[in-house]
């Protein structure tokens, strides 16, 4: 469903590559994750995809469509979820939702049932500008399902988000994965992208360093981790030891003998954590 | 079609929920009322001259009856008792002169008393005037002037409808190249353009709507203002096909100016310098002895004389409708090439 070849991209005229030699694929109901700090590239090669940005150098196919011969019906089939909320203050939520549904061809969402999905039907006939950060957020958000777009384009869907909204939305997103729709997530949001992902790409300073679906990436990357907390004197202490470094595992143990322990878990690595392993950066 | 009306139709509640509309609006019953209770219908072209004769009493009653007799038409002779009330009067009207008669060796001495500012040209007119008018006193004399009126059917409009031309063009005709750029600058603020870029909505669909937005809101207070001032003087169908053809010709050319800046500030500059070169016009249209080739080239020229062919009774349909086709069609080439621009700059 997308497919981009060495994609390249400037903003000062070749000076400078924003992206340089961008390349992967997602294939038909695929869930894909661009990770990679503010800054790294993310929003840009989304951009090129979602043809608003031209295609500089490089080839590039969304839904069938040659990103070099843009066509205006390649937009029936893909919908976009923008990080910064874009939705016009001066008209309701409802009118909203309808200007766009007239936009597109095909069969659409009814705007009140998204409305309700994404919990803003008790507000449909208020004024956008009236609206809270999240509020317009949900509502750019639902927008971007409107079409039932078979290639989903996510910019940061759950940032900005109180923990109970931000659940909602994954599970919409969940549920529109399990129904078929191609996902391109682009995040910073490692626990997200572990979390919606069939495959993930690491992205930092304009290069895409790493494709492999999270399972794979922790099993080559990550290690088993011991987390324990433990008393000394007076003071609660907590560690993280590696279960594969042979100091650490003598660690634990003296740990073990020494120590009242209160609580001790393993875990396995973060995606951050391998981020920060295969690019030596983090994610802020 | 369907697109493009519905971002029409969107562009238009959007826009009544707005200020800018009723902006124009304000604007032009402004207007109206400066021109319907400001404004009088023709101004006054009479002037005041200040006389004082410096003789004895019999002979002062005598020429004042003869002066006033034979008075030119706009001249109004205002007599005073004393040089000293000549010159208060002449202080308290800044745009009055005087003239002081007396008696030397029995030959009249005419005396002129000017406020300082009149330049030499208009003082030798002041002077050849009072020696015409003395020469038709000379028993005997006979004009040989001989008036031939070139066009017969030459209108003059009353002054305060002659102004509407010059508003029209500024309130309602290129009020396009400030109002359409602000439109599409709150988009850009907003992130809305970029939201409806990634819809089947092609950028031209977006760029007309705002221009038929502006040739309702342009065509509507155009309306508004020639009908509350001229009235049924206006021919209704002509007006309105010339200011649609100039609401196109201003919102392309407001679009195209805008299309190179990316931000609402930096437009300003260009678009105010646009609207006072366009406004160099009304200064030609208000003293048509003034023009220069400069200002005849500038489309604000013909706009004026044809909006004013509008109100006249027998208006050329000739001029007002070739100008009508040019303006749509610099309109239509302006617009395609503001699509191109925008087509690659709306989302970058």
């Amino acid at each position: 469903m997308i497919d981009a070849k060495e994609l390249t991209y400037s903003y000062s005229k070749g000076k400078k590559n924003a992206i340089e030699q961008i390349s992967f694929s997602v294939d038909e109901g695929e869930a894909f994750a661009l990770l990679g700090p503010s800054g790294a590239g993310k929003s840009t090669t989304q951009g090129i995809l979602t043809g608003l940005l031209p295609i500089q150098q490089g080839e590039a196919t969304v839904a069938g469509t040659d990103l070099h011969h843009l066509s205006r019906s390649m937009f029936n089939k893909i919908g976009v979820s923008f990080e910064q909320s874009n939705v016009y203050g001066k008209l309701t939520a409802l009118e909203n939702l309808e200007f766009y549904r007239k936009l597109f061809d095909g069969s659409a969402i009814d705007p009140m049932t998204l409305l309700k999905q994404v919990g803003l039907d008790q507000v449909a006939d208020k004024r956008a500008d009236t609206f809270s950060k999240g509020m317009k957020h949900r509502l750019t958000f639902a927008r971007s399902m409107i079409n039932q777009p078979q290639i989903w384009f996510l910019d940061e869907p759950t940032t900005g988000l109180d923990p109970a909204i931000a659940s909602q939305i994954k599970q919409i997103i969940k549920e529109r994965k399990a129904s078929g729709t191609t996902i391109l997530l682009t995040t910073h949001n490692m626990v997200l992208a572990d979390e919606l992902s069939d495959k993930v790409g690491f992205i930092i300073d304009g290069q895409l360093k790493l494709v492999d679906t999270p399972r794979n990436l922790k099993l080559r990357y990550g290690e088993k981790l011991v987390q324990v907390e433990y008393k000394t004197e007076d003071t609660v202490k907590s560690e993280l030891l590696s279960m594969v470094d042979e100091q650490e595992r003598k660690r634990l143990g003296d740990i073990i003998h020494q120590y009242e322990i209160e609580t001790m878990h393993t875990r396995e690595a973060t995606l951050e954590e391998i981020f920060i392993k295969v690019t030596g950066r983090g994610l802020v | 079609m369907n697109r493009l009306i519905a971002t029409f139709r969107k562009d238009m509640t959007m826009s009544f929920r707005s200020f800018y509309i009723y902006i124009e609006v304000i604007m032009a019953v402004i207007i109206i009322g400066v021109l319907l209770f400001v404004v009088p219908e023709n101004f006054q072209t009479e002037s005041h001259v200040y006389m004082y004769a410096n003789v004895e009493a019999e002979m002062q009653d005598m020429l004042i009856e003869m002066m006033n007799g034979q008075a030119a038409e706009g001249m109004v002779l205002e007599w005073t008792d004393s040089e000293q009330a000549l010159y208060a009067a002449l202080e308290a009207d800044r745009s009055s002169s005087g003239v002081m008669i007396s008696f030397e060796n029995e030959k009249p001495v005419f005396e002129f008393v000017l406020q300082g500012y009149e330049s030499q040209s208009v003082r030798n007119i002041l002077e050849k005037a009072f020696l015409a008018e003395s020469v038709q006193m000379v028993s005997g004399y006979q004009s040989s002037i001989n008036l031939v009126i070139l066009d017969e059917t030459a209108e003059k409009l009353p002054d305060r409808i002659n102004l509407l031309p010059v508003l029209l063009v500024l309130n309602s005709a290129l009020i396009g190249l400030f109002i359409i750029t602000s439109y599409i600058y709150i988009d850009k603020d907003e992130g809305t353009i970029t939201a409806y870029s990634v819809t089947p909505a092609a950028t031209w669909q977006y760029l007309l709507s705002k221009m038929g937005m502006m040739l309702f809101t342009g065509t509507l207070t155009g309306l508004l203002t020639v009908l509350a001032v001229a009235g049924s003087r206006v021919h209704i169908l002509h007006f309105l096909i010339f200011m649609a053809a100039c609401n196109i010709f201003g919102s392309a050319l407001g679009l195209l100016v805008s299309s190179f800046f990316n931000s609402m500030t930096k437009s300003l500059g260009a678009l105010y310098v646009v609207v006072i070169i366009m406004g160099l016009a009304s200064v030609s249209y208000m003293m048509p002895a003034f023009s220069p080739l400069l200002i005849r080239l500038l489309p604000a020229y013909p706009m004026l004389y044809a909006f004013r062919q509008t109100l006249l009774s027998h208006p050329d349909l000739g001029y007002i409708y070739f100008w009508a086709a040019a303006f749509t069609a610099a309109g239509l080439i302006l617009f395609v090439f503001a699509n191109l621009r925008f087509s690659k700059t709306l989302t970058v």
